[in-house]
């Protein structure tokens, strides 16, 4: 082997040492994340029957996990059902950002047919919270008068440290130090990614036109993307840009890859006023594979008259820090 | 042995169902004894005349029959598998008297039986009670039935005294 192979050959091993992940799970030692991931949130679920200003506690749950963890709350009573929703992320070292989204079921009556009647709710919220403060949820609303079944929700940072001494991830923790009568209420508890980066690129028969991304696209949070022309436009591109309303309302486990499902609207930025012409699209919607390509056909719909085939392509990938697992 | 002894083993000497020494003694008893000598006689002549008397009648074929169904295993009884063949009238008889049978049972055991037949009764009877569905009616489209007319389509814990009909609502507040 002369001098060249030698230094060929020692150049090629350490670049794949380089770009190699470690092999096997159990050799590799996973970079530790910064500080901040390091902790672990513990929520407090706490369920009280008010009554005179007494409190009389019904039953006590804790959810602990990694930052980012959602959990769900549901109620089951003979009339009444309520299934709350709550995906919590800590976006500033003492602040929680907590959507929730609410869904109430209430029996109205009985139909001619003697078939059930229900009236139902629903309600999404966003709180910015902080450590000192609680979340309070009424399944039944306010009333001072009598009884009144109220929810605290209280989070604390944990001591426990988010990862195990092998390494691994602490894993979700669910306890109940208090179960309710007759199982009417449940928690549940679960930890999926929230923040995706979004890449959307219009092409005019198969060149990029136009390109817009975006590295913080919250799960269940609509955003808008611009496409922003690129210097292959033409004037028709510039004068007629679009804004997606993205929305990433679905995060599914799956294997080999997991996957997300997406909505969104396509829309020029001038607000719509009568006989302006519709939207690009409107209700659109995909499931695909974290990473891989959903193409939409806008030809129909967007520059009709010019002719061309325009598609509009999106990729979503996990943001930068998230972890799939 | 004196005549005391020998009336209480009368019947066994006549029989000859004594044992050798027994019956030595009671033979040298009759020697000396003439009251007891008569009353052998007299047993002796009370049983020939019985057996002549049996002898003279013949049972009815009715009573043999039923003599013999008596004496005969439940499942013969039924089926009378004897040398002729049952009628109908005899199958019928023998269900009849399988029917009428009396059931003996030891005390203690028709007490458990009656205790679980009770048991199982008011168990049964109470699952239903509480399993029954709500009650169906028929309601015109512009009114609904009121919640508190009805009950739930499913069992569940009775939160009926938190709900006032209000809309579930979140803030946050200060701990």
């Amino acid at each position: 082997m002369n001098r060249y192979t030698r230094i060929a050959l020692i150049l090629l091993f350490c670049l794949v040492a380089l770009t190699s992940d470690g092999g096997s799970s159990h050799l590799a030692v996973k970079a530790r994340p910064a500080t901040d991931d390091l902790r672990r949130i513990r929520f407090d679920v706490t369920t009280f029957e008010e009554h005179n200003g007494r409190r009389d506690v019904i039953s006590e749950t804790t959810v602990e996990g990694p930052q980012g963890t959602d959990f769900q709350i549901k109620l089951q009573g003979g009339r009444f059902q309520l299934d709350a929703k709550f995906l919590t992320d800590l976006v500033a070292p003492e602040v929680l950002k907590v959507r929730a989204d609410l869904n109430t079921r209430r029996l109205y009556g009985y139909s001619e047919r003697n078939l059930p009647l229900y009236e139902e709710g629903a309600q999404k919220q966003a709180l910015q919270l902080g450590f000192d403060e609680k979340l309070v949820l009424l399944p039944f609303g306010r009333n001072d008068n009598s009884d009144q079944l109220k929810i605290e929700i209280t989070p604390e940072v944990s001591g426990q440290s988010a990862y195990l001494a092998s390494g691994m991830a602490r894993p979700l923790e669910i306890k109940i130090l208090k179960a309710s009568p007759g199982g009417a209420i449940t928690v549940e508890a679960s930890k999926v990614p929230h923040r995706f980066a979004v890449e959307a690129v219009l092409l005019e028969d198969g060149r990029e036109v136009a390109r817009g991304e975006t590295n913080e696209s919250l799960l269940e949070e609509p955003q808008d993307i611009v496409l922003k022309p690129t210097e292959q436009a033409g004037p028709e591109i510039v004068n007629n840009p679009i804004i997606l309303k993205l929305d990433i309302n679905r995060y599914l486990r799956s294997r080999p890859t997991d996957q997300i499902a997406i909505a969104f609207d396509a829309h020029s930025p001038e607000r719509q006023r009568p006989g302006q012409p519709p939207p690009v699209a409107f209700s659109a919607a995909g499931i695909a594979e974290l990473g891989s390509t959903l193409p939409y056909d806008l030809s129909d719909y967007y520059l009709k008259s010019s002719g061309r085939k325009y598609e509009l392509r999106l990729r979503v990938k996990l943001a930068p820090g998230e972890e799939a697992n | 042995m004196d005549c005391k002894e020998f009336r209480e083993v009368l019947d066994l000497y006549v029989d000859q169902e004594l044992s050798f020494d027994a019956s030595t003694a009671a033979r040298i008893h009759l020697n000396e004894c003439s009251t007891c000598r008569r009353a052998e006689r007299e047993l002796i002549r009370l049983r020939r005349a019985l057996k002549l008397v049996v002898s003279q009648h013949q049972p009815s074929a009715d009573l043999v029959s039923a003599v013999r169904r008596i004496t005969q295993p439940r499942w013969r009884r039924l089926f009378d598998i004897t040398k002729r063949k049952p009628n109908a009238a005899d199958v019928a008889r023998a269900r009849r008297s399988l029917w009428r049978e009396t059931i003996k049972l030891p005390m203690p055991v028709f007490m458990l039986l009656v205790i679980a037949v009770v048991t199982v009764t008011v168990v049964f009877t109470r699952r239903r009670m509480f399993s029954a569905p709500p009650s169906a009616g028929v309601y015109s489209k512009t009114e609904a039935i009121k919640p508190a007319d009805l009950g739930p389509p499913f069992e569940a814990a009775d939160l009926s005294r938190f709900d006032h009909g209000g809309r579930a609502s979140l803030y946050k507040e200060l701990r």
